[in-house]
């Protein structure tokens, strides 16, 4: 554990060592996801302008939802996102073998080697938009925000369990180019709460694929619209994600011939 | 004698591979039904490695080698056949057998693009939990015997071909490994590089003890550097043994190299062997191996000879000439 703690502090101090190379980077990130959210607080503006409750969610309760999605994203960001699109990359060209000889879990390795510092800037337009909602939302106990940090995290594993496995296809397709894509659809399921797809698509996303345990039931919890033991059953999501994601990465690597060279 | 560090013992290992048949109508069918084959890269060999040896892998492309390196790292995992190394079965991958062997690919690299070679040392260093010391200790040697001290703190993506490969290794050596797989150390790199990369293999061969396995179709670099090769070619292992054997083995003839006081019509000498050069005055002459003092008694005797010298073929021939399937 403290091995792990060690080397995951190493890949952070390399990965932004590396991002520092090209720091304007970071500049122009903040400024898009900036642009990218007062986009998005217009968009509920307008629809809001028409009525004032869509699938039983009032304005305030959905701008902390898309301030709560926005960290999520940033911290997925951060952590693993890029890491794990690289993995095609290793796959195809062989590269993996460098990390497979090395005494170090190898899926712990390739979901961390990428992480990006700069991404927690991030964070902050999330957080001053949560600070917004909150002011027509009222204040929240403390619970309620250890519930959501919980429910975030679990999240964060869900998500992560669901894209390594989609990641891991790569080992058959060899050539995996929409890996990618596949996050942006994820990403756009992920925007907005499940129950603007109805009730049987709130069900789909929530209990087939639990996309709805990512960032909709923690805010749910949170607004008391759900009682906070779902959040066993968001523990439930993660800790089966990531366990499936170990189970098939193994599998995919008895399989893996590696490109020869 | 000890246990061997290395024990291969009627490994095997095929690929499954599938065909396609030209064309875009032939892509579009293989999408739906495949033929499939199998490649035998590495068909039942077997052999063995002492401590402290540095063996030589020579072979064509395609002949098996890095296949048979990546079984050694736990890479592949075998068809069938026994393979142990430093008492470990590799493909199992424990840390502890991983801590204690490195692999380097002339053509893969492990050092972070972007960065100086310096800092993916010390995310190794994390890896394979170098302590500090010993750490400071391996770099600063290393980094000395392959003069590569002024440019570790530059990114790797400026460095020529020849620097980043001396970094690589550097960055594998660093858990002071007991066992070293070099898959082709020397490829792309001009002369003086090769030369260098060369000296430090032999002089960490020498300094470290480690046991090395060296791939490289590089005649050069094993030439130099091996007392013993295993030739390989489609899967199978030709010869293993001392190198200066090998043209005993399999070369059938011999040089005669020799210079005339004057011009000596060539049609004279055929019945001495096969004329391979011919320079008016001098000529090198391939014979027989077993014929060679009589074919060369002969010469002296009914020609005005006024140098004469018996040579083995050079081994580049020789093994080339393996790799062809023909006799020399």
């Amino acid at each position: 554990m403290k091995y792990y703690l060690r080397i995951f502090l190493a890949l952070i101090n390399t990965a932004s060592k590396r991002y520092l190379e090209y720091r304007w980077n970071t500049f122009g990130n903040l400024v898009t996801s900036t642009l990218s959210l007062i986009l998005v607080i217009f968009f509920v503006d307008i629809i809001f302008s028409q009525t004032n409750n869509i699938a039983g969610w009032t304005k305030p309760e959905v701008l902390f939802f898309v301030g709560t999605f926005r960290v999520f994203s940033s911290l997925l960001s951060f952590l693993y996102l890029r890491s794990i699109n690289f993995i095609p990359k290793y796959i195809q060209r062989g590269d993996l073998d460098m990390f497979l000889v090395k005494p170090v879990n190898v899926q712990f390795y390739v979901s961390l080697c990428f992480t990006r510092v700069y991404e927690i800037i991030n964070l902050l337009p999330g957080i001053v938009l949560i600070g917004y909602a909150l002011q027509s939302l009222g204040g929240v106990s403390w619970e309620g925000w250890l519930l959501l940090l919980g429910g975030v995290i679990c999240g964060l594993l869900i998500f992560y369990g669901l894209y390594f496995m989609c990641a891991t296809l790569a080992f058959w397709f060899v050539q995996f180019n929409s890996l990618t894509s596949i996050y942006f659809v994820a990403n756009s399921f992920l925007c907005f709460p499940t129950d603007v797809f109805g009730k049987n698509g709130s069900l789909v996303f929530t209990y087939l694929i639990p996309l709805g345990f990512i960032v909709t039931v923690p805010v749910r919890i949170f607004l008391a619209k759900d009682p906070p033991l779902f959040l066993i059953l968001s523990v439930f999501f993660a800790a089966l994600s990531l366990w499936l994601s170990v189970k098939f990465w193994n599998y995919a690597l008895k399989h893996y011939t590696s490109a020869s060279s | 004698m000890e246990d061997p560090v290395i024990k291969v013992k009627d490994l095997k290992k095929y690929y499954r591979i599938h065909q396609k048949e030209p064309g875009l109508a032939g892509s579009v069918k293989s999408l739906f039904s495949r033929k499939y084959y199998n490649v035998e890269a590495v068909n039942d060999i077997s052999f063995e490695i002492g401590e402290g040896e540095l063996v030589g892998f020579i072979g064509p492309n395609g002949a098996g080698k890095t296949t048979t390196l990546k079984v050694l790292s736990g890479l592949l995992y075998p068809t069938s056949g026994y393979v142990r190394v430093l008492g470990f079965e590799p493909f199992k991958r424990q840390p502890k057998f991983q801590k204690q062997f490195s692999l380097v690919m002339g053509q893969k690299n492990q050092l972070w693009w972007d960065l100086p070679a310096w800092e993916s040392f010390i995310l190794n260093k994390e890896i394979y939990e170098v302590p500090d010391n010993q750490f400071e200790t391996i770099v600063h040697e290393l980094s000395e015997m392959l003069e590569i001290k002024d440019i570790l703190k530059v990114q790797v993506r400026k460095l020529s071909l020849g620097q980043r490969m001396k970094a690589e290794l550097v960055a594998a050596l660093l858990h002071s490994p007991k066992v070293l797989f070099l898959d082709e150390p020397t490829i792309g790199l001009d002369v003086v590089a090769q030369k260098k990369m060369r000296d430090f293999v032999k002089e960490y061969n020498q300094q470290y003890k480690a046991t090395i396995i060296l791939t490289s179709h590089y005649m050069g670099d094993v030439k130099e550097l091996c007392k013993r090769v295993i030739v390989i070619d489609k899967g199978i292992i030709l010869y293993d043994g001392l190198l200066e054997k090998i043209v005993e083995k399999f070369a059938a003839h011999k040089v005669i190299k020799v210079d005339f006081e004057k011009p000596i019509d060539p049609e004279k000498l055929k019945n001495i062997g096969e004329i391979k050069e011919n320079e008016e005055m001098h000529y090198l002459i391939h014979v027989p191996r077993k014929e060679a003092p009589k074919r060369a008694a002969k010469l002296l005797d009914n020609f005005p000879v006024v140098d004469l010298t018996i040579e083995e073929p050079p081994i580049e021939d020789v093994i080339r000439q393996v790799f062809n399937g023909g006799k020399v």
